[in-house]
């Protein structure tokens, strides 16, 4: 991945701050836990096992989509790297 | 979480991880939620005891007993409950042998009732024929004079100690996901006499 020009290497890695990495965590582990329950629930009542597994296919494709590409809204709080200081002549 | 494929890979991972978990529940849900069949009927016809051989290389001749049948049982609550895949219907007779006292149990007769029709993926696009029973009424078993499919024989090679045999007919639920489960889901009123060998 280092051979690759720096544009590309971007798009790759997609960096998002620390903040919305715990908060995209977060919100990932909860989210899968209720759709889970959502969509035994509803096989049930339906008494169809592939509509469960349908309702979960769509639940974990909207997760995908809003958590894995590197969103602006992800990036509100960039990390701030200090400027470059040269070290003193010892 | 820091890079795309990072956030990709934990959250399929989680996922795959819950899927099995959803999956266990339902087989546990199905499983507690088996309905209960009324038991059918099973008929003899005939029942006769004939020397013959068994379609295997170095049989002996024995006395092997062939039969006709009516089966007659609806099994529709439990094909169309929710967990299930197809029905395995069999029949077995069993009877016990006098001078020895072992009891036998024999399968003579089989059959797979699917749920819904499955397709190959090579038919994908093409018409379905169109079948003689709707998709709800699959169940609805009613055999009328059939004989059996397997043979029957006895492993001492004659049936001269045995006296009467009861006929069951079993079935297999086996489900999507979860335990195979059986019951029986048709019975004979009576046992049915075995008679004496049909000398040529």
């Amino acid at each position: 991945m280092n051979n690759l020009p720096v544009s590309a290497r971007e798009v790759l890695e997609g960096r998002i701050d620390p903040r919305s990495q715990h908060i995209v965590e977060q919100t990932a582990q909860t989210f899968l836990i209720a759709l889970t329950v959502v969509s035994f629930g509803l096989s049930y009542t339906t008494s169809s096992v592939l509509y469960g597994l349908e309702v979960f296919l769509g639940g974990l494709i909207v997760i995908l989509l809003i958590s894995v590409p590197p969103w602006p809204f992800l990036n509100k709080h960039p990390v701030k790297f200090l400027p470059v200081r040269k070290l003193h002549q010892t | 979480m820091y890079s795309t494929l990072q956030r990709l890979n934990h959250i399929t991972s989680l996922a795959t991880t819950y899927v099995m978990i959803l999956l266990g529940l339902i087989s546990i849900a199905s499983y507690l939620r088996i309905p209960s069949v009324d038991v059918g009927k099973v008929e003899v016809k005939d029942l006769i005891i004939q020397k013959g051989r068994l379609r295997r290389w170095g049989a002996r001749q024995e006395e092997l007993a062939s039969l006709k049948f009516d089966v007659r049982t609806d099994l529709n609550p439990l094909l169309n409950s929710y967990n299930t895949k197809q029905l395995l219907i069999y029949l077995t007779a069993s009877y016990e042998e006098q001078t020895t006292g072992n009891i036998h149990d024999v399968v003579i007769w089989d059959r797979i009732i699917q749920r819904a029709e499955i397709r190959d993926i090579r038919a994908v696009g093409n018409k379905l024929p169109k079948s003689k029973v709707g998709r709800k009424g699959r169940g609805n078993v009613r055999v009328e004079e059939v004989k059996n499919k397997y043979q029957w024989r006895n492993p001492s090679g004659t049936f001269k100690d045995v006296e009467y045999a009861n006929m069951t007919l079993h079935y297999s639920l086996m489900p999507y996901v979860g335990i195979l489960s059986s019951g029986i889901a048709a019975v004979a009123q009576d046992p049915v006499i075995i008679p004496e060998l049909i000398k040529r």
